[in-house]
């Protein structure tokens, strides 16, 4: 029923005496910030927005039209035949197939997929020192196997969403323990970096984004095991009471379209190359 | 002094808001109101420079706030000393290991005194009724306790614009009351005041001008105290929001 009394807005006086405000909150602050240079607190609150971003990514960047379970199969299929591979005209032929599934997606992953390769590759330049220093064999090899297989990876999360991947785990039939630990574990992960997120945020306007003492990360630590801590026995009561048993079965089937076919087909061939040139070059 | 134009945020690619327009002066109290998951939190977060604009345009006394002006520190030192954001989930803005510490956080990175940190802490504990939570772990506090510590906490920073998203969630009438009054008193001293919640009867008589989110993720009504007064329709309708 629509209330009709006529609403009071506004009707206190503006200059009303105020009474319990101290005189210090009724004017305003004297003191200037004391500028400090410190981007702890900022660069940890990015690197948790990504993660937050990441994890909350429903549908991924690229929509791909093949099952996840098939996904799963050709990421997993592909990375052994390169780990397996010593064959410089197979990875020549895998980098080929890596590039063909880059063009489907948009320029600006294709920009985040390429640095993150370059700063990869760097890393792993500077693990490997000692051993180009000391003249060892295959560095390039080594440097080609790790910089496709991080292709294919980048390229695997780039058109896959964590809920497409619990559903291709389910699709092949993996335990159901390991697939409700994986996803339970990756919605903490999601709820404790949103946790850590905010409680960043709050650190950081209540020092006005200057420099925090270190020690405040040992109190941020403290704070979020607790809030873990209360947060898993929380869930793990609601699941008790909503009938949780780990008997549960999952009841997904595996789904087959033509474009599943198309990346089996890819995988297939990519195992028929890699037997053709062990073959012939041995 | 608080201006953004067609302004727009997504959370990758779940839109936060868009074509966001609002204004508020200086001494305003602005009540920012609508469904769920509309968008009121993160245009708040947007205000205080968490979020920067993905399009349109935020200036904060003529001082443009973007991507570049929130990563330069000595920038944002002064910009954030003129906020006090009071989170939705005020468990999150508490860490310390008691009251007192939690309230005296603010004023001791202002590089305040300790006699006036001390003297801050004490007016706040006051202020807000909770001296006899001095020494408790805020950890361990109820809900709505923890929400009037942070409400305390960010106070003791004595900000020119105080922020408060859903103020009254956990809350009892009795403190409900309590944080209505002394938003009220800010708001006669001079403060600025933005606040979302959806009890807008308990707060209908502080502000000025009320922005509706719509579901849509956009602001599709300002109106003025004045024009709510011949409103009692819509009234019932944002106190049911």
């Amino acid at each position: 029923m629509v209330q009709q009394t006529k609403p009071q807005i506004n009707n206190q006086p503006k200059n009303k005496p105020i009474e319990k405000l101290p005189v210090w909150l009724m004017n305003s602050e004297r003191h200037q910030v004391p500028l400090t240079k410190g981007r702890l607190v900022q660069d940890n609150l990015s690197k948790f927005a990504a993660l937050v971003a990441f994890l909350t990514r429903i549908t991924p960047v690229y929509s791909a039209k093949n099952s996840p379970w098939v996904r799963i199969v050709e990421l997993i299929g592909l990375t052994i035949l390169i780990v397996l591979s010593s064959q410089v005209m197979f990875l020549w032929l895998m980098l080929i197939l890596m590039l063909v599934h880059l063009l489907i997606l948009p320029g600006s992953v294709i920009i985040t997929i390429s640095k993150k390769l370059c700063k990869l590759l760097l890393v792993s330049l500077v693990v490997l020192l000692p051993s180009l220093l000391l003249q060892a064999n295959n560095i390039g090899l080594f440097l080609a196997r790790i910089a496709l297989i991080m292709l294919n990876i980048s390229i695997f999360l780039s058109i896959t969403s964590w809920p497409q991947f619990i559903q291709g785990l389910k699709q092949l039939h993996l335990p159901n323990v390991i697939i409700l630990t994986l996803d339970i574990t990756m919605k903490y992960v999601y709820t404790l970096g949103v946790y850590i997120q905010e409680l960043l945020s709050s650190i950081k306007l209540r020092t006005f984004g200057q420099h925090v003492n270190r020690r405040v990360l040992g109190v941020i630590i403290g704070q979020v095991y607790l809030s873990a801590k209360k947060r898993t026995s929380d869930l793990y009561q609601a699941m008790l009471l909503r009938g949780y048993n780990s008997n549960n079965v999952a009841s997904w089937r595996l789904s087959w379209n033509k474009y599943d076919v198309i990346s089996m087909g890819e995988l297939l061939l990519a195992i028929v190359a890699y037997c053709l040139i062990r073959g012939v070059v041995a | 002094m608080i201006k953004i134009a067609n302004g727009a945020y997504t959370y990758g690619t779940q839109t936060g808001f868009h074509d966001v327009n609002i204004n508020v002066n200086r001494g305003d109290a602005v009540c920012i109101m609508g469904p769920n998951g509309s968008g009121k939190s993160t245009l708040l977060k947007t205000i205080v420079g968490l979020f920067s604009l993905e399009n349109g345009k935020y200036t904060f006394n003529d001082q443009t706030i973007d991507k570049k002006f929130l990563k330069d520190s000595t920038k944002t030192g002064p910009f954030y000393q003129k906020f006090g954001f009071v989170f939705q989930n005020s468990d999150i803005q508490l860490f310390n290991t008691s009251v007192t510490d939690e309230i005296a956080f603010g004023p001791q990175h202002l590089g305040l005194p300790q006699h006036e940190i001390d003297q801050r802490v004490n007016d706040c504990l006051k202020l807000l009724k909770i001296e006899r939570l001095r020494d408790r772990v805020p950890y361990h506090l109820s809900g709505g306790e923890q929400k009037l510590v942070a409400i305390a906490s960010v106070l003791a920073m004595n900000p020119d614009i105080v922020i408060l998203d859903e103020p009254f969630n956990g809350l009892s009438p009795k403190y409900r009351e309590l944080i209505t009054q002394i938003v009220n008193q800010l708001h006669h001293a001079g403060k600025t005041i933005i606040i979302s919640s959806h009890h807008f009867n308990q707060i209908r008589s502080l502000v000025d001008r009320v922005y509706v989110f719509s579901e849509d993720h956009t602001i599709t009504r300002e109106i003025t105290a004045d024009q709510l007064e011949e409103m009692p329709r819509f009234i019932d309708y944002l106190d049911n929001l």
